[in-house]
């Protein structure tokens, strides 16, 4: 994290790594690494992207699911209403540039307060476990061989967090 | 987007590390209380939602609160979204500036009357758009971004 934030301050571009590794690999090498690693984080990107309007577009399903119990979802459904958020992100991040700085700043405060409700709602109202079974209980439900393969693959979630900032 | 910040030398690299931290911190205090609120992981996993947070709110308040919960992630992962297409815009904009990518002249062309790459923009979109077609036919594609739940996520 630190050194990404450092070669980010030595050479702010809009490529990232593919350019850094070229900056710092011996000439030689310039090309075919930096063309690699560029390849890499653009699929890395676009795969990563489309993980936002699929949360959102299956989110708003969700709440269909809870609002309305006869209603049973389909997956196609779910898949139009990703492209529905996605038209949108599209519309918005072509004409709506100028507004972001703003819209990212009340964003900010409803992120700080939408935090406090729910971890209010969190404490005071729900049912809680002891704190032996949320500090020390381990549960292996995806049917991996071990314990530790578990934890390394639950790790996804916690990288996935970490990307998404 | 860092060509487009002013002083980006200083204010990326603080963004990121400010972002890190915050995020981390609020993180570690959300992820600590909702491992107190799942009582039931097989049941939170079996929601018929399909999200084992809507079982957590669920436990809490009732149907009006648990759609009212879900709106703040809703929300908070649509500003998320935007950013996150810009960059990935960005970042494919300038590997096409460098003729990294096919089609890459057109790709990189900026558009001049709202000085957006749209043609990246676009290009960004149709990708999501196609894999987003995988969850028709596919259980466990895409099962890997539930793991949204421990976290919200930052703008």
């Amino acid at each position: 994290m630190l050194s990404l934030a450092e070669m980010a301050s030595m050479a702010p571009t809009a490529g990232g790594q593919y350019h850094w590794v070229s900056e710092f690999s011996p000439p030689s090498l310039q090309k075919p690494l930096s063309f690699f690693v560029g390849w890499m984080s653009t699929l890395s990107w676009q795969a990563g992207t489309a993980s936002g309007p699929f949360l959102v577009g299956t989110l708003i399903q969700s709440s269909a699911v809870v609002m309305y119990p006869d209603y049973s979802p389909t997956k196609w459904q779910g898949t139009l209403m990703v492209i529905a958020v996605t038209v949108l992100v599209w519309a918005l991040n072509i004409w709506g540039t100028r507004g972001m700085p703003m819209f990212q700043n009340v964003m900010l405060v409803i992120h700080v307060l939408g935090f406090l409700t729910i971890i209010i709602v969190f404490w005071v109202l729900s049912p809680r476990n002891s704190a032996e079974v949320t500090f020390t209980q381990f549960t292996n439900s995806g049917g991996w061989s071990s314990m530790g393969l578990t934890l390394m693959v639950g790790q996804l979630s916690a990288i996935y967090a970490c990307i998404c900032m | 987007m860092s060509e487009e910040i002013k002083d980006a030398g200083k204010t990326v690299p603080k963004a990121m590390i400010g972002a890190y931290l915050m995020n981390g911190s609020l993180g570690i205090i959300f992820l600590i209380s909702y491992m107190f609120m799942v009582t039931d992981v097989e049941a939170a996993l079996n929601d018929a939602s399909g999200y084992a947070h809507i079982w957590v709110f669920s436990q809490a308040v009732g149907t009006g609160g648990v759609v009212a919960l879900n709106a703040i992630p809703t929300v908070l992962i649509f500003a998320g979204t935007l950013t996150y297409n810009l960059s990935t815009s960005r970042q494919t904009w300038a590997f096409a500036r460098d003729r990294g990518l096919p089609f890459s002249n057109w790709i990189s062309t900026v558009n001049k009357s709202i000085e957006t790459p749209a043609n990246s923009v676009t290009v960004t979109c149709l990708i999501t758009i196609a894999l987003s077609l995988i969850n028709i036919g596919s259980d466990v594609a895409f099962n890997a971004s539930k793991c949204y739940d421990t976290h919200l996520r930052s703008t």
